[in-house]
């Protein structure tokens, strides 16, 4: 089997834990973001675009909407802030991916 | 591209369900229960932290098969196992 396409089903699973987990222990989503983001760096993997909105580039912590990262639209442009470090990631809204699951 | 028992080595224990089976730490031999965290050294199954070096595992993959595998075997960091 290829490395890049275990990478990749590795972290498709771990983002999914993280999911479940958000409400009940986010300290627990926090760390399953950490490890699928170090898997993607040291396989040099690149991410659909639904997982690169989930993780923070800055601190590695899982977004969810109203819970740990705020999402607004503002001049045609969707602004994700991470509430945990502040950083924020500005995408064109016709680039925005149809399914973004969340909260 | 499934859990089998030869890439387990390399694929991803967290969310599988596991036993411990052998261990030199006797109070911790018949722990089971779902993987939670796993470090370097360590793996976290059910709250309880194990050694990986001195145990021996026993993990049930999504089809129902079960796979021992010694501790020595997965002994270093999620990141660092898929590259081998």
């Amino acid at each position: 089997m290829n490395k890049k396409d275990l990478a990749k089903q590795r972290i498709k699973k771990l983002l999914k834990k993280a999911q479940e987990q958000i409400s009940k222990n986010p300290k627990r989503s926090h760390r399953y973001a950490e490890i699928a983001w170090k898997i993607k760096q040291k396989t040099e993997t690149k991410l659909p675009k639904e997982a690169k909105l989930k993780i923070c580039k800055k601190c590695q912590n899982y977004l969810a909407p109203n819970k740990t990262s705020r999402v607004r639209i503002h001049r045609s442009k969707v602004i994700i802030t991470c509430k945990n470090c502040g950083n924020k990631r500005r995408i064109p809204l016709d680039q925005w991916p149809a399914r973004y699951e969340g909260s | 591209m499934k859990i089998t028992p030869k890439n387990l080595k390399k694929h991803e224990l967290i969310g599988l369900k596991a036993k411990v089976e052998e261990s030199t730490n006797k109070s911790q031999i018949g722990i089971r229960g779902e993987v939670v965290d796993e470090t370097q050294k360590t793996i976290n199954i059910s709250g309880k932290t194990i050694s990986k070096k001195d145990s021996t595992f026993i993990f049930t993959l999504p089809d129902k098969k079960r796979v021992r595998v010694k501790g020595e075997v997965i002994n270093s960091s999620p990141e660092e196992r898929i590259k081998n």
